[in-house]
């Protein structure tokens, strides 16, 4: 696979199209689970697993699966993977297990890994699907333990369930801190990626026209050459 | 269930379900995509007869089988990673207190009679551990406010007959406690110093940890805690009661009186009588107090029902206790150990303490203090108090001797319960003066017209202190 | 459980989207306009009671007493799917009126959590009361309403009624606020989800005081 396409590939799953913030899919989790970092990295890990697998198999399937009975399928393939997640959670890590409890089930209705199905493994090859999972699913665990962090910071003093300090504000913990916070963080990452983006615009811009300006001057230049010759 | 018949089972369900689903789609999708389809196969395949068919049931196939994959991964996934209910149950006791990894446990059944309880809850689990060294107790303590929520916790209770302890405990379940989140993991578990409850004797908690105030540990969630401590209480209840830990005199002074009253009275329930109440420890002479010695008074329960009011009295401790039991101020049953020469025995005759259901809050308790017979009558002194304001009436009721019964022939306050608001103090005390002249035939009219609005306490107590002696008077002069 | 505590924990105090953050995607997405609010509120509340009434009887009788347990995942993502393919279905052949005005969000409907998330809570409920399917045997022997009521299956139904409602309340609640916050000049990255979402804030704020009752 070329270096170019891997780069786009991982871009647009962490930043471009970051699941969380860009495209506000798999709202769900995000609001309900950031009340603690910990249960944002479990979740993540559960959405990667889940992601990974799901594309893979449909991108592997995609030329056997009828287009009228896609959806089913997917769902079906998807439902597996969440249920193996669920029983593999259940049996080694019960704590956290206990922890996403509803969420853990519902990844199989999360938008991200249906939406990733629908619109990239169904249309492209193993490696890359794979690849789109892997970087969407960090994507998406990125934005809600960063989430996590500042929800569990002010709102219990702790982090990752270390006690920081006392001073807490409990409006954070609770349902309404969790619309605010995520409200916030989409405003704030749309106004840094924007600024980037026009930044590198920018740049672009002036690197054209100094290309263009080049070009002039060589192009003079070589009228002058032929001009003086 | 082995792992076979699981997966023939799922193969068979998977069928039927897929089926049903396929079939569906075969049939929304017919309508809208069948000129679709069928243009499309006629230019690749003309020799079927009916493509829109063929490619339907294509595509139930393929989902089928994709359906039959996943089933068997999954009945393959379920046979390695079942968590079995024991190892289930080990994972929520762990919350609680370290056991040995190897410690099994054991599903007791439950006790009937002591399972549920009006104060506290009620056990919807006991296990012992196989090594003989706790009881789990699964204990849902009511009362957590909000439509009457409840919060089960699970509570170890160390396996010791003689001082059993709390070892640890924490939460399990809740039922609309909004902010159970306030109650931290530190206070739950088996740390000494942090966590709540653990290392207390499970009959110090009974003492401990009312009903009413909740543990009061201040954590902000005070009906969560509140319900937490009826669970603790719960559990501690059904330790002493079911199964037999710990030293439990009250109980088993109760279990005696109920044996001794027989079948006819099965619907009672006995109400414990605070000593305050009957006058117990003062100078004043007592009733059923024993001076000379070495039997001293433990309980005085009493209960009221069809068979009339029955007070028994509890003396002495552990196995040699001695029960009298009186339905309406007489003798009716004693235990094997009471002779009728004894002096306890003299005493509760004389002096017997009554149960008069006429109280605002259940049963005010006169008692009779002192009885000096005179040529035509008795003189009572009769104490009663009241859970409310106004508090403790003693009165010196003079009877005469009318016929056999007892006529009210003088009211005189020795100590004044009244209190001073509401009506006058001569109103409040009306019925000093109106019950002169009344028996034990019209004590009850005579408060009916007697008594004044927002003295009925008062005026309950009066009467209570009357029908007392009147009572005594009669049985004393019946023979 | 009485009839009351379910309405009033399912309409406010549990409300799906407010306080257990389920259904958030529709939430955001359908309530641009008060009507599609109201349209896909009660596309929500028709499919949650159907699945409520169906998905309790295959886990109690199906899956309970096969050990299948663990397959609850698949088994119920293919029946709402296929129940809601059916009853798009009849909409469409019976009443093409109501088909046109609720019949675009079904397919939504699959693939909402709040769906899903319903069938689990039902199926918490019956895994702690394990005397279910005696209850529903009572249920159907029985025809005395209250007896309805506070039987697990009936309150499993009445309960997935009310959590749609409440659903409905939420979204129907927002279109309305969006409609204002939509004319309002609000600065440049705060436009379109960020103020939604501080909106929902406000309202998660004020459904919140009645879990306080």
């Amino acid at each position: 696979m070329k270096l170019k396409r891997f780069k786009e590939i991982a871009l647009d799953g962490t930043v471009r199209q970051n699941p969380t913030f860009r495209l506000v899919l798999g709202t769900c989790p995000t609001l309900a689970l950031t009340t603690a970092a910990i249960n944002c990295l479990g979740m993540g890990a559960a959405v990667i697993f889940v992601l990974v697998c799901s594309n893979v198999i449909i991108s592997l399937l995609r030329n056997i699966i009828p287009d009228r009975v896609r959806i089913p399928c997917f769902i079906v393939i998807i439902a597996t993977f969440v249920t193996i997640v669920r029983l593999f959670m259940d049996a080694f890590v019960p704590s956290l297990y206990d922890a996403l409890g509803v969420f853990l089930p519902l990844i199989v209705v999360n938008c991200i890994i249906l939406g990733r199905a629908e619109s990239f493994a169904s249309h492209n090859s193993v490696g890359e699907s794979a690849l789109d999972g892997l970087f969407m699913g960090i994507g998406f665990t990125l934005a809600i333990t960063l989430m996590g962090i500042v929800r569990e910071v002010l709102g219990k003093g702790e982090l990752f369930g270390l006690h920081l300090w006392n001073f807490k504000i409990n409006f954070f913990a609770n349902s309404a801190g969790a619309f605010l916070t995520f409200g916030v963080f989409i405003a704030l990452f749309n106004l840094c990626y924007n600024a980037v983006e026009r930044k590198i615009k920018h740049k672009r811009a002036q690197q054209a026209q100094a290309l263009a300006e080049q070009a002039d001057a060589s192009a003079e230049q070589t009228t002058n050459e032929v001009k003086e010759a | 269930m082995t792992g076979a018949e699981i997966a023939i089972l799922v193969v068979f369900l998977f069928i039927i379900v897929a089926q049903v689903g396929a079939i569906c789609f075969l049939l929304f999708y017919k309508r809208n995509k069948a000129k679709v389809v069928a243009t499309k196969a006629s230019q690749t395949s003309k020799q079927y007869k009916n493509p829109a068919l063929i490619s339907a049931v294509k595509a139930v196939a393929v989902l089928v089988c994709i359906c039959l994959v996943c089933i068997a991964l999954l009945a393959l996934c379920n046979d390695l990673l079942y968590v079995t209910p024991g190892e289930r149950f080990k994972r929520v006791v762990a919350k609680a207190y370290d056991f040995d990894s190897s410690v099994e446990f054991e599903e007791l059944t439950l006790n009937n009679e002591f399972k549920v309880n009006a104060d506290y809850g009620e056990i919807t689990e006991v296990h012992k551990a196989l090594d003989d060294s706790a009881y789990v107790i699964t204990a849902k303590g009511t009362k957590g406010a909000f439509n009457s929520g409840s919060v089960t916790i699970l509570v170890v209770v160390s396996n010791n007959a003689k001082d059993p302890t709390i070892l640890g405990w924490a939460l399990q379940e809740n039922d609309k406690q909004t902010f159970i989140s306030n109650i931290p993991a530190s206070v739950q578990g088996h740390t000494a110093g942090t966590s709540w409850f653990v290392g207390e004797s499970i009959t110090e908690v009974q003492a401990t940890v009312t009903p009413q105030t909740g543990a009061g540990k201040g954590t902000g969630a005070t009906y969560s805690e509140n319900a937490i401590a009826n669970a603790v209480n719960m559990a501690s209840f059904y330790c002493l009661n079911a199964l037999g830990l710990g030293e439990n005199p009250e109980g088993d002074a109760r279990t005696a009186v109920m044996e001794l009253l027989g079948d006819g009275f099965d619907g009672y329930t006995l109400s414990k009588v605070a000593f305050d109440d009957i006058g117990y420890g003062e100078d004043v002479p007592y009733a059923s107090k024993v001076n000379d010695g070495e039997l001293t008074l433990s309980f005085v329960f009493s209960a009221n029902g069809a068979n009339g009011a029955v007070v028994a009295y509890v003396f002495g401790e552990g196995e040699d206790i001695k029960v009298i039991v009186t339905v309406n101020g007489a003798v009716t049953a004693t235990s094997q150990n009471v002779q009728e020469t004894d002096a306890i025995y003299a005493n509760v005759v004389a002096y017997p303490v009554f149960v008069d259901t006429q109280a605002v809050g259940g049963s005010n308790i006169p008692t009779i203090l002192l009885v000096e017979n005179t040529d035509d009558g008795a003189i009572y002194y009769v104490r009663c108090r009241s859970t409310f304001t106004p508090t403790d009436y003693q009165l010196k009721i003079t009877v005469k001797n009318q016929d056999g019964k007892g006529v009210v022939e003088a009211i005189d306050v020795i100590t004044n319960g009244f209190a001073p608001f509401g009506p006058a103090e001569e109103d409040a005390n009306k019925l000093l003066t109106t019950l002169v002249g009344a028996t034990s035939a019209t004590v009850d009219s005579t408060f009916e017209s007697g008594k004044v609005t927002s003295a009925t306490e008062s005026a309950k107590l009066i009467t209570s202190c009357v029908k007392a002696a009147l009572s005594h008077f009669d049985a004393d002069h019946a023979n | 459980m009485d009839i009351f505590g379910i309405i009033v924990a399912a309409l406010f105090s549990q409300n799906f989207v407010l306080a257990k953050f389920l259904g958030i995607c529709p939430f955001l997405g359908v309530s641009k306009k008060v009507n599609s609010a109201l349209g896909m509120g009660i596309a929500v509340t028709a499919v949650m009671v159907i699945t409520c009434a169906v998905t309790y009887p295959i886990y109690v009788f199906l899956l309970v007493p096969l050990g299948l347990e663990y397959m609850e995942i698949l088994v119920f993502i293919l029946v709402i799917a296929s129940l809601v393919q059916i009853l798009e279905m009849v909409l469409k052949k019976f009443s093409p009126g109501l088909y046109s005005a609720m019949g675009i969000y079904l397919p939504l409907v699959t693939t909402n959590c709040a769906i899903l998330g319903v069938a689990e809570l039902v199926i918490a409920n019956v895994a702690a009361n394990t005397e279910g399917a005696f209850h529903l045997v009572g249920t159907i022997m029985g025809n005395a309403v209250d007896k309805w009521f506070v039987t697990s299956y009936g309150g499993a139904v009445v309960s997935g009624l009310f959590y749609g409602l409440g659903f409905t309340l939420a979204i129907v609640l927002l279109a309305g606020l969006r409609i204002k916050t939509d004319k309002l000049h609000v600065a440049k990255p705060l436009r379109g989800f960020p103020i939604t979402m501080i909106t929902a804030c406000f309202m998660a704020m004020a459904f919140y005081v009645f879990s306080l009752i």
